[in-house]
């Protein structure tokens, strides 16, 4: 009883003094800790942030920078909002409606912490809350080097930081870019052969109505001038003779114009330059992106052997953002080039960082211990991959070049490698991974994929008893093929070899009638038929299935499907191309001297 | 030579126990007794010398022998980020240099000079108590000494431009003052002034082949002056310095056979040597561990192709000695092998990380003649020095050239350094020094280096940094702007408000 009224009046106190402190409470403040908050700085310092101080109150967004979070504010001092009055339409703020204060205020807020220390020649890695990047770089002006973004803020302090992110104060007002790509290249009397262009083939109307994201390559007059086009006409006459239906997809003009445009993909510099390929608005055409030095070029390819030189960016001019995107500027004109699928015979050990080692590369000597990330082309996870030079470890005349690369393929060591294939034209082509077999069992069994498509045929490396005249006398190439079994190579020391028939030794048959090898245990297997969407370097990766012994890679071709897949093999010595009738030539010779 | 290298190491834990700091500002004064206890005899200045040279070694969280290879190698193009990233580095690497990275830090340096101050204000007192010790001897101890300091001062004003200059042993609370920076100018008047005297009383000989070779004397005052200078464009007095040391008969180069490697990097203190830190078993050095433990660094493939380039049809005994096998080694995913090599081609373990760290070497001073010479227009003598160095590393014709200009010159001595000194600590410096020769003619050698060293995202804006010439330079550590504060100011690169 006693404690019944105990806690009944115990109750009541409490309640009573609910009551009280709920009247009492405006003197506290509620806040965990006092660090000072990004809008607390700005108010704390007038002299540098009143007018940017009066923005915020004006948009209803102070409460938000002073609020817990993880921001960037790129902060405009009061002489950046004087500047931003000097040269805009606007003479102050109460010209200015709210959204359009608002605008203001996104454009200088980012949601991440970006030190500078994270600043690229590019981008930074979060828009902000208007939804475009804003640019960072240095650039030297009046002997000094300037911290700036958007080419044109330039920054006072940086890396001030406060309880809910960072700021960075900057000498000018950012403004939003609130035109179109469209809009700004017409506007720019740079482009007017290219606005033409964009407006006859109707890649003007995309650019202004279409949300994007469009990266465009713009082309400037002077380049087209250069280049002896003075009109669109002139550039019409040249890229389509035949002048036809611009506005047809298919049409050379038209697919000019969307080979400048990438296809719905916001990529400034320094991107492409990290991406290395662009897939432009013309299907399944790419556009390839080389750094050399501080250059960065379009299409500096080395096809089929051959090295083209590409094309310049306007660095300077480019990263330009406009509403629906970013826009580039290029010293020199591109242009689509047609590509017809050939074959690729690729040596696999041509990996640069291996070429770069004195006297290893396609030498005598020891094996080289690779370890994963030693090679850019080259990817795997798990134990080391072995270069074996020539006639080092497995290495053979028989193989191309007489090196290799020996991999531990298996899931318990190596369970997969992925390689950069070199660059394929778009088409069909037949893959054949061309190794060193052996007659001992349990060499590695696996996949090949791709670009992540598992291909059909399962690559066995051992026992090598499919091509083995042995078990299967008589076996003809074109029957091996059926089969999925080639020959790929041929060594020019063979020439003069002769055996007797496994079968009936009575029967000797010389290199030619001997389906032109002297070793079986080397030989192609064909992983399967593949498309290449895009013309460009591919992903090819081999995933283990089981094996305790190694693969012996030599080479990979990549064959149209409509082209002779035996024929040519390649020289093991030399690495050239070699015919069937070079090789009964050779052979002629052979026996006319001895 | 054990029991050299065993007295050094007690020294060193001695001095690490009365001179341990975390701040040279904040240096823990010795206290006045024990300090008059300990000047007593000449065995105790004799200690107090060796602690110099042992505090160089470690004890700081960024001792000299450390910075020595931070300073000359981060900035430069021979490396990259290996299979561990130091973000101090990487920072470094992408010119984003903050007064907070950790490679900033100077306090090593202003340790090893207290105990030099220390030495030239104790030492002269013990003649008066020690009636064994003269005059004569202390002179050299003391040119000992101011050799030291000068070498310290040299590198600090190379590195951060404008450092204060400390020349009185901070021993006592009352002593520790805020100090201003003083001008570049009067850094270096007071490094040859110090030369200079150390040249008179310094010998030409300390007896024993390592303390010739792990203490400063008469050459090494010599190599120290020609380094001097040629950073002062002072050419003739170059050619001076130089000659004296070739001329003095004490050095050559080893000859470039299959001990080569070994002789000169692997045991060190050869006939090539002049200065070199001494490292041993009971102190290793730390370059191992950064090279194959921690692995933050390895050679910078692009640098390597540069100036050895591909020729794949060579044989092997056709390369240059100093390339796979001596600075880098390909087969080992390009570890920085000088350091971590046992011979050519097998590592050594962890525990003979004894490497010393050579601060000049004979090569260097036929090679600092030659940029003289090519600086004084005599290029063809010039280059009659670049071949005795060439033909010792069986150099292959890929990288022979035989420019007449002064341009030429500088471009390939400047490539030949890059060869023969690769991690050696010389990179960074000699890239600035040829940069900024007759006011910055030269900028094109800085931006190269950014194009070979850094991310292709960072290097238009690291080129535009280094255009502006206060970029050149260090900020200086952020707890030495706290401690120093106010007198102590940033420098300016790093400091808007001063610009």
């Amino acid at each position: 009883m006693k404690r019944k009224i105990y806690s009944s009046f115990l109750t009541v106190i409490i309640l009573l003094s609910i009551g009280f402190v709920s009247c009492l409470d405006p003197a506290f403040e509620e806040r965990t800790n006092y660090q000072e908050l990004i809008g607390e700085f700005l108010e704390n310092n007038p002299d540098e942030f009143s007018m940017l101080v009066e923005l915020l109150e004006k948009s209803e967004s102070m409460s938000f920078l002073k609020a817990y979070g993880a921001l960037t504010l790129l902060a405009p001092t009061n002489s950046a909002f004087e500047k931003f009055f000097a040269e805009s339409e606007f003479s102050s703020l109460s010209d200015m409606d709210r959204e359009e204060l608002r605008n203001i205020v996104r454009y200088h807020v980012i949601t991440d912490t970006i030190p500078s220390t994270e600043f690229v020649d590019g981008r930074m890695n979060t828009t902000n809350m208007f939804g475009h990047y804003i640019t960072t770089g240095t650039f030297f002006r009046d002997n000094q080097a300037v911290l700036m973004f958007n080419k044109y803020a330039e920054v006072r302090q940086r890396d001030i930081r406060m309880a809910n992110g960072i700021i960075h104060s900057i000498n000018d007002v950012i403004r939003p870019e609130l035109q179109t790509a469209a809009q700004v290249i017409e506007a720019d009397s740079r482009f007017t052969i290219f606005t033409e262009a964009l407006k006859r083939t109707s890649w003007f109307d995309t650019l202004h109505i279409g949300k994007g994201p469009h990266t465009v390559f713009a082309i400037p007059d002077a380049v087209y001038k250069a280049e002896g086009f003075d009109s669109f006409d002139d550039l019409w006459a040249d890229v389509d003779p035949d002048e036809g239906n611009l506005l047809d997809i298919n049409n050379p003009m038209n697919m000019y114009v969307a080979y400048h445009i990438l296809d719905k993909n916001l990529r400034y510099v320094s991107d492409l330059v990290f991406d290395r390929v662009g897939l432009t608005r013309v299907r399944n055409e790419v556009v390839t992106i080389r750094p050399v030095g501080v250059n960065v070029l379009v299409n500096d390819d080395v096809f089929a052997g051959v090295h083209e030189p590409g094309f310049e960016i306007n660095r300077d001019e480019s990263d330009r953002t406009v509403l629906n995107g970013v826009l580039h500027v290029m010293k020199e004109d591109f242009r689509i080039k047609e590509r017809h699928p050939f074959a690729v015979y690729w040596s696999v050990t041509e990996q640069l960082e291996i070429m770069r080692m004195p006297g290893v590369f396609r030498r005598p000597g020891d094996a080289v211990v690779l370890q994963p990330g030693d090679l850019e082309n080259i990817t795997w996870t798990g134990g080391n991959i072995f270069y074996e030079g020539r006639g080092g470890g497995a290495a053979n005349p028989w193989v191309v070049h007489g090196d290799l690369f020996n991999i531990m393929l298996r899931p318990e060591v190596i369970p997969w490698v992925e390689l950069k294939t070199p660059v394929l034209a778009a088409g069909d082509y037949k893959i054949w991974i061309c190794f060193r077999g052996s007659s001992a069992e349990r060499h590695p069994v696996f996949f090949v994929h791709f670009n992540d498509i598992p291909l059909p045929n399962v690559i066995r490396t051992s026992p090598y008893n499919p091509t083995n005249r042995t078990e299967r006398p008589g076996y003809s190439e074109r029957e091996l093929e059926s089969r999925g079994y080639k020959f790929y190579q041929w060594n020019p020391d063979d020439i003069a070899y002769t055996r007797s028939d496994d079968n009936d030794p009575d029967i000797t048959r010389n290199i030619l009638e001997s389906n032109y090898i002297a070793d079986s245990r080397v030989f192609g297997m064909l992983a399967g038929t593949i498309t290449v969407p895009t013309t460009g370097s591919h992903a090819l990766r081999f995933v283990g299935i089981s094996g305790t012994k190694e693969f012996w890679l030599d080479m990979v071709h990549f064959i149209p499907v409509d082209e002779d897949q035996l024929w040519p093999r390649v020289n093991t010595k030399n690495g050239r191309l070699v015919t069937k009738e070079e090789i009964h030539a050779a052979y002629e010779v052979y026996q006319s001297q001895n | 030579m054990k029991k050299y290298k065993l007295y050094i190491s007690i020294l060193f834990i001695a001095s690490l126990a009365f001179s341990s700091c975390s701040d040279w500002l904040y240096i823990e004064p010795e206290d006045g007794v024990t300090v008059d206890q300990f000047w007593q005899t000449e065995r105790d200045v004799h200690a107090a010398v060796m602690g110099c040279y042992a505090s160089m070694l470690g004890g700081t969280t960024h001792p000299v022998a450390e910075a020595m290879f931070n300073w000359g190698e981060l900035r430069a193009d021979m490396i990259r980020s290996f299979r561990s990233i130091n973000n101090d580095f990487e920072q470094i690497n992408q010119g984003e240099i903050l007064p907070t990275n950790n490679f900033a830090r100077w306090n090593g340096f202003y340790t090893t000079i207290n105990l030099c101050n220390t030495v030239l204000e104790f030492g002269p007192k013990v003649v008066e108590r020690d009636g064994a010790f003269t005059q004569a001897r202390m002179n050299e101890y003391k040119g000992e000494v101011l050799g030291l300091r000068a070498l310290l001062y040299f590198y600090l004003a190379r590195v951060f431009n404008e450092v204060p200059l400390v020349l009185e042993a901070t021993t006592t609370d009352s002593r520790i003052q805020a100090r201003t920076k003083a001008s570049n100018a009067d850094i270096f008047a007071q490094i040859i002034s110090d030369l200079e005297e150390a040249e008179r009383l310094i010998p030409r000989d300390h007896g024993r082949l390592e303390e010739n070779k792990g203490r400063i004397n008469y050459y090494t005052i010599k190599a120290i002056q020609a380094d001097v200078y040629l950073w002062l464009d002072e050419f003739d007095k170059v050619i001076e310095a130089c000659d004296e040391i070739i001329q003095s008969g004490q050095f050559a180069l080893v000859p470039g056979n299959e001990n080569w490697f070994t002789t000169l990097f692997v045991e060190g203190n050869s006939i090539e040597s002049i200065f070199e830190l001494q490292f041993s078993s009971e102190i290793l050095n730390p370059y191992y561990n950064w090279v194959a433990n921690v692995q933050w660094y390895r050679a910078n493939t692009l640098t390597v192709e540069y100036l050895w380039p591909v020729n794949i049809l060579a044989l092997p005994e056709d390369a240059d000695i100093r390339s796979d096998g001596a600075a880098y080694r390909s087969a080992d995913g390009y570890s920085i092998w000088k350091y971590i090599g046992a011979n050519r081609e097998q590592r050594k373990p962890f525990n003979e990380a004894t490497s010393n760290w050579i601060v000049y070497r004979y090569a260097d001073i036929l090679l600092m003649k030659a940029e003289a010479l090519a600086n004084t227009n005599q290029g063809a003598q010039a280059l009659t020095y670049i071949d005795v160095i060439r033909d010792r590393a069986n150099a292959p014709d890929d990288t022979y050239q035989s420019p007449t200009g002064q341009f030429g010159l500088t471009s390939y001595i400047l490539d030949e350094r890059g060869r023969e000194f690769a991690y050696e600590g010389k990179r960074w410096f000699d890239i600035l020094r040829n940069a900024k020769r007759n006011n910055y003619q030269r900028l094109d050698l800085l931006t190269d280096m950014a194009i070979r060293s850094t991310r292709p995202e960072k290097i238009e804006s690291l080129i535009n940094k280094l255009r502006d010439t206060d970029f050149h330079y260090l900020p200086i550590h952020q707890s030495e702007i706290n401690a120093g504060y106010p007198h102590l100011k940033q420098n300016p690169f790093y400091d808007q408000t001063q610009r």
